[in-house]
């Protein structure tokens, strides 16, 4: 069934990723970060693979990108907490880190001895609009120092880049893509699975792991 | 498998359930504002007289922090966000440097004016409150530990976390606070979450945080506290448990929170105080007691439950039993009140009657009228009136334990219903008893013969008591106390002026622990309240 004749496969994968997240986290249970940095990660990895064309290049590049633009930040952030200071005044400097983290991302493509690839993204405003997305994800993840303890902010950036990653994936699969095309009822299939994530009231799979001590005694 | 998965969704409250159901349900947003805000719950909780830490100071807006009086303020307070989650931003001060405007934290280090200042600037800024969204800083006293509690925690200050839901405590833990937690009594820091027996306030099974784990928070269940002096966890009797109970309830039903999360700390002096109460408490309390919220939940949904001892009393009957439950399985024997009830089951018949040898006669009527069936109903009708004219029934009493009788005793009338019948062949002993010891011994022969005869009747024994001396009949009864199935040999006496039909004595106690404290509430009593509803 085609509603729309040859839509942007993009659009129609838009509430699809969303409704993956959601039935990710409530009924298997794993937590990804906001919405909002999932879904610029996923972006900037499908704008990164429009340049790079092979999964596993355009993978390890984005983890890479992802680890050179965020960790400066992070570790700006990190040193700047011994200094008692007001808030916004630290957050101005920690996106002096962001902007670091982006220029050390010159001497990365260099590394790679990819001069056509440096040019594409560097000279071409979706190549930079990938690398911002990254880079916007700076107050997120300083936001998450204050909200989560070490173990919760490494899980939560653990299954934000696995749940980020399957999805780009999933986004970037041209037999994928063909298929939404031209079978755009899927869409519909995925909304009733949004209705079912959204009143689902059963225990999360994690949930069974997380209390099995106690279903274990129940159950005797 | 399957049967697991739906056991386990009929017992544990997850987080699916927790929010979809009771959160969204049954807690207005009214009532998760006044949770979220320290300041205005600390105002509400003062006008109904519930304790709080006192308030010191407020600052509101930056303009005010030059002019913050640093000489007045206490040598120890806690500088908090008035909407900061999981304390967060929230400084303690043990103490004051000496001719310094410096305060000492529980680390030993120091904090001096200008960085107190800088740090209520961040909390103004809301880099602590939700949302990230401009808050109010405010000074309050600082709890002193209780001296019960204090070995069991360091540096900082335990709480006993209890859920309430529709006026009954459900659920309550003892978080204590360790070094990984670095003083703060949050599990999923670090702290240690004790699980707490409804009735008795005695502590039982303890979690702590696993190391790292992708998954989410697991627990282990501990037995001694992790930082030195090591001491068992189990069996801690909380202080002020009554108290805490009847405070966690005010709090639910002020705050308008159906399903809510008090924390109670103990102040060495002014005993338990509220820290504060959380609308969408966590989880983990379930796996410190070993049991699920959401059958919990369930068990009191329909109660009415109209005053606060009422709701104490049905979380007591409950929730409680944890501690005997260990203890009886540890001893194999069963813990009882003082008083119990007791059901006593009606004696058995002297000889077989007509009724018992028509039974199966009915029955074989019943099925030979599988062809007539008009017939069946009426024979039915006869047979059950028969059987509630002429039979004895079981009675539930109340019965007092005490050990400071030998025998047990029995009313005579409770007797006679139970279906005693012989003892009218003895009636004068009740009516005129010996004039003392020597005549009670010279009568009691002719009665010894007799008991030969009578079936019903075992001996007969001489008491002396209070009232004087008494001849009185032993009969063996079949009772049910606290599940168990026990003959009872009790001896027949008038007991129509005293308030327990039965006293249990300490011949008839041998497989029982007593428990002064456990308290007696019939269950019918709730099932009432339930029916009603």
């Amino acid at each position: 069934m085609i509603i729309i004749t040859n839509p942007n496969t993009l659009i129609l994968n838009l509430p699809i990723i969303v409704t993956f997240i959601a039935s990710i986290r409530y009924i298997i249970g794993f937590k990804t970060w906001e919405l909002f940095t999932v879904l610029s990660l996923i972006l900037s990895y499908y704008l990164l693979n429009s340049f790079i064309g092979t999964l596993w290049l355009t993978t390890l590049i984005w983890l890479a990108l992802i680890f050179i633009i965020l960790s400066i930040p992070y570790l700006t952030h990190q040193a700047l907490l011994k200094f008692k200071m007001h808030y916004y005044g630290r957050m101005s400097l920690v996106y002096f880190g962001t902007l670091i983290g982006l220029i050390l991302t010159i001497p990365f493509f260099k590394l790679l001895q990819n001069e056509s690839l440096f040019n594409q993204i560097y000279h071409s405003q979706t190549g930079v609009i990938a690398l911002i997305l990254i880079a916007l994800n700076t107050t997120a993840l300083i936001d998450l120092q204050y909200k989560k303890d070490r173990v919760g902010t490494i899980r939560l950036i653990f299954f934000t880049l696995i749940i980020s990653l399957l999805l780009g994936w999933l986004i970037t699969w041209n037999s994928w893509n063909s298929l939404i095309a031209k079978n755009q009822e899927i869409v519909l299939i995925v909304l009733l699975l949004g209705f079912i994530t959204a009143n689902w009231t059963y225990l999360r799979l994690t949930d069974f792991a997380r209390f099995k001590q106690l279903i274990n005694k129940t159950d005797d | 498998m399957i049967n697991t998965l739906l056991n386990a969704n009929q017992d544990v409250l997850g987080l699916n359930w927790r929010n979809q159901k009771i959160i969204r349900q049954e807690n207005p947003s009214s009532a998760k504002q006044l949770a979220d805000d320290k300041l205005r719950l600390k105002k509400k909780l003062g006008k109904y007289d519930i304790p709080t830490p006192t308030l010191f100071k407020i600052v509101k807006r930056k303009e005010q922090i030059p002019h913050i009086d640093w000489e007045s303020m206490p040598k120890s307070f806690v500088l908090k966000p008035n909407k900061g989650t999981g304390g967060q931003g929230i400084v303690v001060f043990y103490g004051k440097k000496k001719g310094a405007l410096e305060w000492i934290r529980p680390d030993m280090s120091t904090m001096t004016k200008e960085q107190i200042e800088n740090h209520i600037s961040d909390i103004l800024d809301g880099r602590y409150s939700m949302g990230g969204r401009k808050d109010t800083a405010f000074f309050e006293e600082r709890i002193i530990n209780h001296p019960v509690l204090k070995p069991y925690s360091y540096k900082g200050i335990p709480d006993v976390r209890i859920i309430v839901y529709n006026g009954v405590p459900i659920m309550a833990e003892l978080r204590l606070p360790t070094r990984e937690s670095r003083g703060t009594a949050n599990l999923h820091a670090g702290g240690i979450g004790v699980g707490i027996d409804m009735a008795t306030g005695i502590t039982t099974v303890a979690i702590h945080r696993k190391g790292f784990d992708l998954i989410g928070d697991r627990y282990d269940i501990i037995e001694e506290t992790l930082d030195e002096p090591k001491l068992p966890l189990r069996g801690l009797k909380v202080p002020y448990w009554n108290k805490i109970m009847e405070m966690s309830i005010r709090c639910q039903k002020l705050s308008g929170a159906g399903f809510l999360g008090v924390d109670i700390a103990i102040d060495r002096i002014q005993g338990p105080v509220v820290f504060e109460i959380n609308a969408r408490p966590g989880l983990a309390i379930q796996l410190a007691n070993m049991a699920g919220l959401r059958e919990r939940i369930e068990r009191v949904k329909r109660l009415k439950v109209k005053t606060v001892t009422r709701g104490i009393k049905i979380a007591k009957t409950l929730f409680g039993g944890v501690i005997e439950e260990e203890v009886e399985s540890l001893t194999g024997k069963q813990v009882i009140g003082m008083v119990e009830k007791v059901t006593c089951l009606p004696a058995p018949k002297i000889e077989p009657e007509e009724e018992i040898e028509t039974a199966p006669a009915v029955s074989a009527d019943t099925s030979t009228e599988k062809t007539t069936p008009t017939l069946k109903p009426k024979t039915k009708k006869r047979h059950r009136k028969k059987r509630r004219k002429g039979a004895p029934e079981k009675e539930i009493i109340k019965a007092k334990i005490d050990t400071g009788a030998l025998h047990s005793s029995i009313d005579r009338k409770l007797a006679f219903r139970l279906g005693y019948k012989e003892l009218r062949e003895v009636s004068e002993l009740f009516e005129t008893p010996p004039e003392g010891l020597n005549e009670a011994r010279k009568h009691i022969i002719p009665y010894k013969e007799k008991a030969e005869d009578l079936k019903q009747i075992d001996n007969f024994t001489i008491i002396k008591s209070g009232n004087g001396v008494s001849i009185r009949p032993i009969i063996e009864v079949e009772t049910i106390i606290s599940g168990e199935q026990k003959t009872i040999r009790f001896t027949v006496s008038d007991r129509s002026d005293l308030i327990y039909p039965a006293i249990i004595g300490r011949r008839d106690l041998k497989d029982f622990i007593i428990d002064p404290s456990k308290t007696f509430v019939l269950s019918s009593l709730i099932k009432k309240d339930e029916s009603k509803s």
